[in-house]
């Protein structure tokens, strides 16, 4: 970790301004993320942890500060150009094509690498056999653990740089909030790629995370690794955003 | 019996391949295109044009598709790119602005007059059926449209890309797929398929500024029916409302109640339309809900 500290980040937003439409959710956000660490964002509702991950996606409107990645200033590149370069994002809701089969599904993954298709597929299947069993099956009749597996699955067949993980656990029961989250650990250690992950559920992120960020109404406000963290100390932060926890 | 079955087919044949475009512009970017009419009016007065330059029809209509295709990107730089963030509302009322410009626009330059392409028709007789040449190319020009329609949109790499944006853009584009370009290879498909419709519309009746009016409810109908978003169930849409438009108008309603005959004026056939709509609205409401997800 601290060789990872070192190295110059290969995802950086700095100042980031950034918002839908007319509505600026994002005031001067600064994340780094540096090769080989898994880096969680944690926050209450509305906070606007979900809208990093997009802003870094290239879903948002970018209003001010600057993105780059791998070296390359992608601040006003758009979305499929991002994705080309290397930034795999799992969204929370929305996840996959719900009309599409499974195995469509992942074809549409590996829409930029359609050679390789059948070799990469296999190491998705791998990591997730049930997703191999269903692969005939409509993704919109997956259960919601099996949706997150193929939705991880297809943005894996990207080969991306970096993995952003939008709240993985949410709207999970319990043993798929383990087997997600084995997964992710799994490809971080396996693939050893870089990992921004939103997360509600903090003891599971402290648990997984190099270093946590703390978001309150779309400012950062607190970046240090996990074990520093205490209780009080995200709930004072909770509680000083006027922001429920629940 | 027969004979209204063949006009159903012909008449859905020139209706479908106007509404899959339509379907194809709602799938991707969720908002009904009413200038879309216009595409097909501007498709046959371009047609016109082509062949009285010297073209043959067989190149006249490729022509027209193809200029009406690049209209239709044309209208998307210009207004549509511009508005990809307001409400469906907004942009379907922005459709009807651009609608009535390109109306005032060919009726400026065309006249008000019907215009008639001339065309070289051999009735044919068939299975007690009464039918032209010009019918049979228009079915299967249509239908060999369809074809290829489904072919690229499930065969190719380009087409699967297209309908990853119209099942979740968000997702799509985050995979690496180019929605702005593909966006465009959209309209220009819609835009020729509503030429190559204008032109068969065209030349089975004729050309005056107002045949907008005469197409706009049979195929809004029809996308409708089909379900908004569904290319193909566009299709269906427009056979559907053509067999009910064409056997309700063959029926002597009068012989049924008394010893005179009685027809439903063939002018209500539009209004057979919406009660053909209103009734399959009401009876498969999942079928539009789909759409809108």
């Amino acid at each position: 970790m601290t060789q990872s500290e070192t190295k110059a980040p290969i995802l950086e937003l700095r100042a980031v301004t950034a918002g839908y439409g007319l509505i600026t959710v994002l005031n001067d956000v600064a994340v780094q993320l540096h090769p080989g660490e898994i880096l969680t964002i944690l926050g209450a509702n509305g906070s606007g942890k979900s809208t990093v991950l997009k802003t870094t996606a290239g879903l948002t409107r970018i209003l001010g500060g600057a993105i780059t990645f791998a070296g390359e200033d992608i601040t006003r590149w758009a979305a499929h150009r991002r994705a080309a370069s290397g930034i795999g994002y799992v969204p929370q809701n929305q996840n996959v094509f719900l009309d599409l089969t499974v195995a469509d599904n992942l074809k549409m993954g590996a829409f930029l690498r359609p050679k390789s298709f059948d070799r990469d597929v296999e190491e998705v299947y791998a990591l997730f056999p049930r997703i191999k069993e269903k692969r005939r099956v409509l993704a919109g009749t997956l259960s919601g653990g099996e949706r997150r597996m193929l939705s991880i699955g297809l943005t894996l067949l990207l080969k991306p740089k970096v993995l952003l993980l939008d709240e993985p656990s949410s709207d999970l029961a319990p043993t798929m909030v383990d087997s997600v989250f084995e997964a992710i650990a799994r490809i971080h250690r396996e693939l050893s790629i870089p990992i921004l992950l939103v997360e509600q559920n903090v003891n599971r992120a402290l648990a997984l995370a190099d270093r946590v960020c703390v978001l309150v109404r779309g400012k950062d406000a607190l970046d240090c690794k996990p074990a520093d963290i205490t209780t009080e100390d995200l709930h004072g932060l909770f509680i000083d955003g006027g922001v429920r926890t629940s | 019996m027969i004979q209204v079955f063949v006009n159903s087919i012909i008449y859905a044949s020139e209706i479908a391949i106007v509404a899959v475009g339509i379907s194809l512009a709602y799938s991707i970017l969720r908002f009904a295109n009413f200038a879309h009419i216009q595409f097909a009016v501007v498709g046959g007065y371009a047609t016109y044009v082509a062949t009285e330059l010297g073209l043959p029809l067989i190149l006249a209509v490729p022509a027209s598709a193809v200029f009406v295709g690049g209209l239709a990107v044309v209208v998307d730089i210009l207004v549509f790119s511009r508005l990809r963030h307001i409400s469906p509302e907004g942009k379907m009322i922005v459709s009807w602005g651009v609608a009535l410009l390109i109306r005032a626009i060919v009726a400026s330059i065309f006249g008000g007059g019907s215009i008639i392409i001339e065309t070289n028709t051999t009735p044919i007789r068939f299975a007690g059926a009464i039918f032209t040449s010009l019918d049979v190319i228009v079915v299967s020009a249509t239908v060999a449209f369809m074809v290829l329609l489904h072919a690229f949109l499930y065969r190719t790499r380009t087409g699967s890309g297209l309908r990853a944006l119209a099942s979740n853009y968000d997702l799509a584009v985050t995979r690496g797929i180019p929605g702005e370009r593909m966006i465009r290879l959209m309209w220009f498909i819609s835009g020729a398929y509503a030429a190559i419709g204008g032109s068969l519309i065209a030349l089975e009746t004729r050309l005056q500024p107002n045949m907008d009016l005469i197409i706009l409810l049979p195929v809004f109908a029809a996308v409708t029916i089909g379900g908004l978003s569904n290319v193909f169930g566009a299709v269906l849409g427009a056979l559907f409302l053509s067999l009910a438009q064409n056997f309700i108008i063959s029926i002597d309603f009068g012989s049924l109640v008394s010893d005179q005959s009685w027809f439903v004026p063939s002018q209500f056939r539009d209004y057979v339309a919406v009660l053909a709509l209103v009734l399959v609205l009401l009876l498969r409401p999942s079928m539009t809900k789909r759409g809108a997800n």
